[in-house]
């Protein structure tokens, strides 16, 4: 503790005198902060491992100064202008800023509204839940559906016949996408077209017939925000870091006016 | 000399102290975990089951920016990118063109490496604090928008090279720092790169990431990392630590913490204990020069009853397949194995040295642990299978007609790849770099040069499927723990597999699957004695309808004779077209399936959509242990060297396979003879 107040101290001194040194005119003056020589400091500690001694401290302050004097000197002369790599540098760090700037979680408004300009995003597909009895190529004649659908509606079990089929009998809540997986895309696409609650068909898939009951075809809505709500903040979240510096962009570019001076049909050759 | 020994003194109770007290129980952050659910996370959704349960297909290894390699590779992809594009969405891959599915995935999990997770992002952005560090300058913009391109090759490649081994793994100079480390247990916070804040924060994004996507009933996440160690010789001891919850550590524990996985299934106990389920899963067994199924332990002991049952307790799983080749069997362990060709990568993970066969592939394993049982020890290797991408750009590429393979920059194009020749501007540019650890050079292949990287040997693989009653994390995870699980190369071919008795007319029943339910064993499970009948199997297997028709589905079987000695047979149980299994060779003839090269299309109406059967071992011998597991195989189809040259206005390298058969492996069923009184090896935790 002893040694860090008279570490200060010490350091006091040389900016007192480095002030007193460059303070002849006030637009030349350089100010520097306890907390910049702090992290010196500690950026120090990380690399060498000790604490520096207070020959090193005066080191570390003095080439601080003397960056910041070259760097004065440099702007003087405009050597910042038309340089690629400081402009690519500051090109970088205000994108970075923007983007740190937008990783908070959004607002109740914010998602609200991203809710509502993106709403067909969101969007869940028709979901059909049906059952079906399955007549394989190889285990079945061709009238064996045709027959099985009329006895079922004449009143006999649907479950005495068809056979076995990997994925089961009945198939809850399934989208379209989902269905053309797992049968085929004629039987998706005549699915749709089946009227519920009454035994139907037959339907061809990739592997055989199938006499279908559909109970129920949930139309395609679109879900309220409470429902999804962690879906969309996620949505928001990311839209806002990949917009972040495109919009900042689009925001600045109306107060250029932009001209290009180039003949681009000379330069391509 | 008072003062000197009163310091001693003062020490050796301090040291006493801290002895007594246990350092690493007051310090260690090891331990510490947290419940990273969201506020308002729809605990409440009831989600129906299905008590025959479903098939779904994920990936349990995927890679994002966060990853030190996938990083150097380009990657700019977050976790919520990733997720985004399991669920359908297109995101870019770091060349800039778009990646997507063509159907949505049911469960994902993003497994970033957990060393230097996050900070190479950092080091590369001049503006944190970890990007101030002398080396970091080498880094410095290396993903930002101008890089994204093949100009960058050379500098990733040397980057790859020498950064993990250089200053990333340098100790502290500063005392107090490496003093931390020590009392928190906490080995990178010693280390001179490492900023705590920086790597805990990608973490957390990793794990709210999870929380953010995971839908229950609709597509399930888990929070998880990849503990990636290697053994002596750079032989990959790679896994990947799967949470069950949204309660995990906040700091993954990592290679840097320990190589031993011993000490993982330690810390991993060790958190089961505390309320924190998880499991590993390892991968690139083929890379492992023999050393992910051994038959001692890390320490190069004979195995005991604890450490298989440790193993078995945290290691429910192996992954099979891959990007980075497949391990299922090797030509050299397997000669009577027609299709043990498949998907080979003869050298160990990023390494040039070749990768022995014994104890690298899970046959094997799976022959080894029943010669140990033969010695009357728990089975250390009765694991269940599933199937992964390994991917590092956040997206997985299971599709031979679109592969971007998986190191961004690295492998992005044909050229890079090896299936298209090398352009002069690319030789350039690699003869001003020098060469680099990950191009051997140049192959003159019928009279053109292609860059010789190992990336040929590469796959467009796989996926891990399980059975399981709905798409919740509580029902995929139970399944991961029973081993109902299967794993493909990337066709979404689904399999059944049951093992028992009286299933000889089980495809009569009017509920096959119920029936098997109630009266077999699942695929992950024990058949037990019964007098001397053999056992019956029923294996029924669906094609994937966007990808070929079936071939031939197979039951591989392994035994040990009461000596030990292992013995493995492959039999044909169905294929497609009528054709029938010679009784001799238990094999069928070769499909009338052709796929032509010029254009890669294949034969019509030759194949199966279905193929099922109910199968009794005529070699049965009922004293002898035994394990069964199902192997289905597509039709041939065009190799992702094959389009790739196509593509490019090239012929196709005639060194390289110009075709594949896509495959499925269930995990196996045991057959246990009751003459023993010793257990099997299927070792659940207490609760989970």
């Amino acid at each position: 503790m002893k040694q860090r107040l008279f570490i200060f101290l010490i350091l006091g001194i040389i900016i007192l005198s480095a002030d007193l040194m460059f303070n002849d005119e006030s637009e030349d003056k350089i100010t520097i902060f306890e907390s910049e020589i702090n992290s010196l400091i500690g950026t120090w500690v990380d690399q060498v491992g000790r604490e520096p001694t207070i020959q090193e401290i005066d080191g570390i302050i003095k080439q601080l100064l003397d960056e910041e004097i070259l760097y004065r000197e440099a702007l003087k002369l405009g050597l910042d202008k038309n340089d690629i790599i400081i402009k690519r540098r500051l090109a970088q760090k205000i994108g970075f800023l923007r983007q740190e700037a937008d990783s908070s979680l959004p607002s109740e408004d914010e998602v609200k509204d991203f809710y509502n300009q993106n709403i067909d995003k969101y969007f869940v597909g028709k979901r059909i839940t049906f059952s079906h009895i399955y007549f394989s190529e190889n285990g079945s004649n061709k009238s064996d559906a045709d027959d099985a659908l009329s006895l079922i509606r004449s009143g006999s079990n649907a479950t005495d016949f068809g056979e076995p089929f990997l994925l089961g009998k009945n198939f809850s809540a399934k989208s379209i996408p989902e269905i053309e997986r797992s049968f085929g895309n004629e039987f998706s696409e005549e699915i749709q077209n089946i009227s519920p609650q009454t035994w139907s068909g037959p339907l061809n898939s990739e592997y055989g017939s199938h006499i279908v009951f559909v109970n129920s075809i949930s139309e395609s809505y679109t879900p309220d925000l409470e429902e999804i709500k962690n879906a969309v903040i996620g949505d928001v979240i990311l839209e806002k870091q990949n917009n972040a510096v495109n919009e900042y962009l689009k925001e600045l570019r109306s107060k250029y006016q932009i001209e290009i001076l180039a003949d681009l049909n000379a330069t391509s050759d | 000399m008072g003062l000197a020994i009163r310091t001693f003194l003062i020490a050796v109770l301090f040291a006493l102290l801290i002895f007594i007290l246990g350092a690493n129980d007051i310090f260690s952050i090891k331990d510490d975990f947290s419940d990273f659910a969201l506020e308002d996370s729809q605990k409440d959704v009831v989600v129906p089951s299905n008590n025959n349960r479903d098939a779904f297909f994920g990936d349990l290894h995927v890679h994002t920016r966060y990853s030190f390699d996938a990083f150097i590779f380009g990657t700019t992809a977050s976790p919520d990118d990733a997720y985004r594009y399991a669920k359908g969405g297109a995101i870019k891959h770091p060349l800039g063109f778009d990646m997507q599915l063509d159907d949505p995935l049911d469960f994902y999990a993003v497994t970033d490496h957990a060393a230097w997770l996050g900070m190479i992002r950092a080091y590369a952005d001049p503006d944190s604090k970890p990007g101030q560090l002398d080396f970091a300058s080498d880094l410095h913009g290396l993903n930002n928008p101008e890089n994204l391109n093949t100009n960058t090759f050379a500098r990733r490649a040397g980057l790859f090279a020498n950064l993990i081994t250089g200053e990333l793994i340098e100790p502290s100079k500063n005392p107090l720092k490496i003093l931390g480390a020590y009392l928190q247990e906490d080995t990178i916070y010693g280390t001179m790169a490492y900023d705590r804040n920086t790597h805990q924060s990608a973490w957390r994004d990793v794990a709210e990431a999870a929380e953010r996507h995971n839908q229950p009933g609709e597509f399930t996440t888990f929070i998880a990392y990849e503990f990636t160690s290697s053994g002596p010789g750079q032989s990959n001891l790679h896994r990947n630590v799967i949470f069950k919850g949204s309660k995990a550590p906040i700091q993954p524990f990592s290679i840097i913490d320990s190589r031993n996985p011993e000490e993982l299934w330690d810390w991993m106990d060790n958190l089961r204990d505390l309320g924190v389920e998880s499991l590993a899963i390892p991968h690139n067994s083929n890379g492992s020069n023999g050393q992910m199924f051994k038959l001692v332990d890390w320490a190069g002991n004979p195995m005991d009853d604890d450490y298989a049952s440790q193993r078995m307790r945290n290691e429910p799983l192996v992954e099979i397949t891959q990007v980075k080749g497949t391990s299922d069997t090797h030509p050299l362990l397997s000669p009577e194995d027609k299709w043990a060709d498949f998907g080979i990568m003869n050298n160990r993970v990023a390494s040039p040295f070749y990768s022995h066969p014994k104890g690298s592939y899970v046959r094997d394993a799976y022959l080894r642990g029943l010669s140990l049982e033969a010695e009357y020890k728990i089975n250390p290797y009765k694991f269940g299978l599933v199937g992964a991408s390994d991917t590092h750009t956040g997206a997985i590429s299971d599709k031979e007609s679109d592969f971007h393979s998986k190191v961004g920059i690295l492998d992005g194009t044909p050229e890079l790849r090896g299936a298209a020749p090398i352009s002069q501007d690319l030789r350039d540019r690699l003869e001003e770099a020098g060469g680099s650890i990950l191009v051997n050079g140049i192959l003159d292949i019928d009279g053109k040069d292609y860059i010789d990287t190992g990336y040929t040997e590469w796959g467009a693989s796989g996926l891990a499927a399980v059975w399981a009653e709905n798409n919740t994390r509580e029902s995929i995870y139970e399944a991961f723990r029973r081993k109902e699980t299967f794993a493909t190369t990337g066709s979404r071919i689904k399999v059944r597999f049951f093992g028992g008795y009286n299933l000889k007319n089980i495809l009569q029943e009017k509920d096959p699957i119920k029936y098997a339910y109630a009266q077999a064993a699942t695929m992950g499970s024990d058949i037990i004695q019964n007098n001397d009948t053999a056992p019956e199997f029923m294996v029924w297997a669906l094609r994937d309808l966007k990808r070929a028709p079936l071939d031939r589905v197979q039951i591989i079987k392994g035994w040990t004779e009461l000596s030990g000695k292992p013995h493995e047979k492959i039999y044909d149980v169905a294929c497609s077209d009528g054709r029938k299994a010679n009784p001799n060779t238990g094999l069928c003839k070769e499909s009338r399936a052709k796929v032509n090269l010029n254009n890669c299309k294949i034969s019509k109406n030759v194949g199966a959509n279905e193929l099922k059967t109910v199968w009794q071992d005529p070699d049965f011998n009922p004293d002898l242990k035994a394990f069964y597991y199902v192997r289905v195989l597509e039709n041939p189809t065009c190799r992702w060297s094959t389009w790739d040259a196509l593509k490019s206005g090239e012929k196709p390298r005639e060194d390289l396979p110009s075709t594949i058969q896509e495959r499925a492996w269930s995990s196996p069923i045991w057959y246990i003879p009751d003459n023993e009184g010793i257990t099997t090896g299927n070792i659940l935790p207490d609760d989970i």
